[in-house]
């Protein structure tokens, strides 16, 4: 594996797990009460992929694009998943 | 509430699944989105928590806090225990795992052989093998910090606690501070880490401690590997040699690497020493150093006697590559049909004359086992058949990935060369097979465009003879100017006209065996014979009117067009041009898009399985 570190430190002994993550998510700073799991990331890749995939479904069928149903979706998902770590009780 | 109304309408009928789908896919690139914008509350370990972890496992210390270096590979911390000594903490969690993953992801479709390996079955497992390492290490007579032990606390966050190593790391010191003796101690610790068959995978010099005595410690022991091989050995070689350059300058870290390892070692280290086997952190300090990497190439080079400083091949695919197959894909497969007022087309795919499909198939086949023929015509020798097929099946998988059909030549010159084939002339010989297969397609567009005649005048509009006179006046011209700069002519006379003067002298060599010259063109004929037939057949499928002249035509063009497109397989504009011209010759759209879509599923996409299959037989045989 290259390396993690790949992360600029290492004045002293320490892992080295993610350079592209690293200097993709080292872009804001965010408050010391916060931080950025790569694993956000995986399910941000994740999901444009299964947008991707569900859009050529969707033109194939001929189904509306933007219906009430799908809006209410996109609402409903937006809201659990971007607060589902804010609710969580650990 | 939302849920239950978004599921409510999805029952009665008012929305589709497909709809719903796209809906929560949507949210969850939102919500997502939302996530890495403004992060999530910081609930991992923290010093009370880790402290309390160390007790329970046995291992008291006094407060804990952060080391104060910044880190994202791991949380590190610092301790002190009962007995006086200094602890550094590593501090792995779910977040570094997962970090991790989409890393060596990420290098997995970049990079080939650079030495990775399939990550750890869990964070523990990762955890362990790093001490374990550490501790091989330190067992291997090389000074590393040692390890005290593995703790995990109860939500599962492993914890690696070390002694602390005090003094500088190695790229933090003083240019003074350098000494030739610290550099000889350091190579012969990676020389103990390699005859114990134990590679760093990360030796840089921030990876290295120096106490104030001038000894150096190797820490960071994260993706070091047991039982390590030769190339994962080299690049720990290649990635200290540049690293240390950037402090010391060439010739003192390849006279140092020299003087331990030995010029064999040293030797196997230069093809690596380029920007992608090399670190970040490196990579970043070459970036404001440009030519150093060059520098230390020729110096390694020289000094172990190696003649040459040609590269290791890890690049396995560039992104930009990537990003061209994706737009070029998108771009037919979504927005042509709608240009082409054809909306649905892969529901047309499905209402296709099944009874074509194996024929299609079989054409598409047909074109591998002519791409073999072709390519035996080219050598002297006689080449096993199967084994030459299987390498047009996965010369077809390479060139999925790379422009102009250069990565599949490349495979082919390396079969013929593990095949008894002299290097030079296995290159000779996919170059004989490229040059005659551009001239059967030529002398085919002539006879296709002949034969089919008025057909293709709604189509291809012929230039009038004074436009021709013109156009080769102007190529001329630009021609002419470009040669009359030195560096063009320098590189005609250099590079161009050798190879050209090369491929037609082979090209002569072939022609005077009769045999051989009926495969070579035989096969490069029945190569492009065989795409037309498959289209021909596709067009079949749906019910379309054919013409074999016609459609020919317009393959040839389509094909001829496509090549300059870059790229691979010209995926994209060949979809593009060739529907737009079986349209030209009164093909209707609603035939012509799901033929052409048919067409390429038979022959460009359905291979890539098989053309995987074939690369990594090949591969395990030995035979690339």
């Amino acid at each position: 594996m290259r390396r993690a570190e790949d992360t600029g430190q290492l004045a002293t002994d320490q892992s080295a797990t993610g350079l592209l993550p690293a200097s993709l998510l080292a872009a804001a700073k965010l408050p010391p009460s916060r931080y950025r799991n790569p694993g956000d990331v995986i399910g941000l890749i994740v999901a444009a992929g299964a947008l991707a995939a569900t859009l050529i479904a969707v033109r194939e069928t001929g189904e509306p694009l933007f219906g009430l149903a799908s809006g209410l979706a996109v609402v409903a998902v937006t809201g659990c998943v971007a607060a589902l770590p804010w609710l969580r009780p650990w | 509430m939302l849920l239950a109304g978004g599921a409510a309408a999805g029952a009665s009928g008012a929305a589709g699944p497909a709809e719903l789908a796209a809906g929560g896919a949507a949210g969850l690139l939102a919500g997502f989105g939302v996530r890495v914008a403004v992060g999530v509350p910081d609930r991992r370990l923290g010093p009370d928590g880790i402290a309390a972890a160390l007790s329970s496992a046995g291992l008291p210390v006094g407060p804990v806090r952060p080391a104060g270096v910044p880190a994202k590979g791991s949380r590190p911390f610092v301790a002190v225990a009962a007995d006086g000594r200094e602890l550094f903490i590593k501090v792995l969690g779910a977040d570094q795992r997962q970090a991790d993953l989409l890393y060596r992801a990420y290098r997995a479709v970049r990079l080939k052989d650079v030495g990775d390996r399939r990550p750890a079955a869990s964070l523990r497992q990762a955890v362990e093998h790093q001490a374990l390492a550490g501790v091989m290490a330190e067992r291997a007579g090389v000074d590393v910090p040692r390890v005290h032990g593995v703790v995990v606390a109860p939500d599962g966050t492993a914890l690696l606690v070390m002694d602390l190593v005090p003094g500088s790391s190695l790229d933090l010191l003083p240019a003074g501070e350098i000494t030739d003796d610290l550099l000889l101690r350091l190579w012969t610790a990676v020389a103990r880490l390699h005859d114990a068959h134990l590679a760093h995978r990360s030796l840089r010099a921030a990876n290295v401690m120096v106490e104030p005595c001038g000894r150096p410690w190797v820490v960071d022991f994260s993706f070091a590997e047991l039982a390590a091989s030769r190339r994962q050995m080299d690049l720990d070689v290649a990635e200290l040699l540049a690293s240390l350059a950037l402090l010391v300058g060439p010739d003192r870290a390849v006279a140092s690497a020299a003087e331990v390892i030995g010029t064999a070692d040293l030797a196997a280290a230069v093809p690596l020493l380029q920007t992608l086997a090399l670190s970040a952190g490196t990579r970043r300090e070459l970036r404001a150093d440009k030519g150093l990497l060059t520098q230390i190439r020729s110096a390694a080079a020289a000094r172990s006697g190696r003649g040459d400083e040609e590269l290791a091949k890890i690049e396995r695919v560039r992104p930009r590559t990537l990003l061209a197959v994706a737009a070029a894909t998108g771009a037919f497969y979504i927005v042509l049909p709608e240009l082409l007022k054809a909306s649905g087309s892969w529901q047309e795919v499905l209402h296709a004359n099944w009874t074509w499909i194996p024929a299609i198939l079989a054409a598409s086949v047909l074109t591998y086992v002519a791409s073999a023929i072709s390519l035996a015509g080219c050598v002297a020798i006689r080449l096993p058949f199967w084994p030459l097929l299987t390498a047009q099946f996965a010369s077809s998988f390479i060139n999925r990935i790379s422009p102009a059909n250069v990565g599949g030549m490349g495979l082919n010159a390396r079969f013929l060369q593990k095949s008894g084939v002299e290097p030079a002339a296995g290159v000779t010989a996919v170059g004989v097979n490229a040059v005659a297969g551009l001239m059967v397609h030529l002398g085919l567009i002539a006879i296709f465009f002949t034969v089919a005649g008025r057909q293709l005048s709604g189509t291809f509009k012929l230039p009038s003879p004074s436009k021709v006179l013109l156009a080769l006046g102007i190529i001329a011209a630009v021609v002419g100017l470009i040669l009359a700069t030195r560096r063009a002519r320098r590189i005609a006379a250099r590079t161009i006209l050798p190879r050209v003067r090369s491929a037609l002298a082979n090209l002569r060599e072939v022609a005077r065996r009769p045999g051989k010259l009926i495969l070579l063109v035989g096969g490069s004929a029945l190569v492009t014979l065989a795409y037309i037939g498959a289209l021909v057949m596709s067009v079949l499928a749906f019910g379309g009117p054919v013409s074999f002249a016609g459609i020919g035509a317009a393959y040839l063009a389509a094909a001829a067009i496509a090549t300059v497109s870059g790229t691979p397989g010209g995926v994209g504009t060949f979809e593009a041009v060739m529907a737009s011209l079986l349209t030209g010759i009164g093909i209707s759209a609603s035939v012509a898009v799901p033929a052409v879509i048919t067409y390429r599923l038979a022959t460009y996409w359905l291979p890539v399985a098989p053309g995987w299959a074939a690369f990594r037989l090949l591969q395990r045989r030995d035979l690339i």
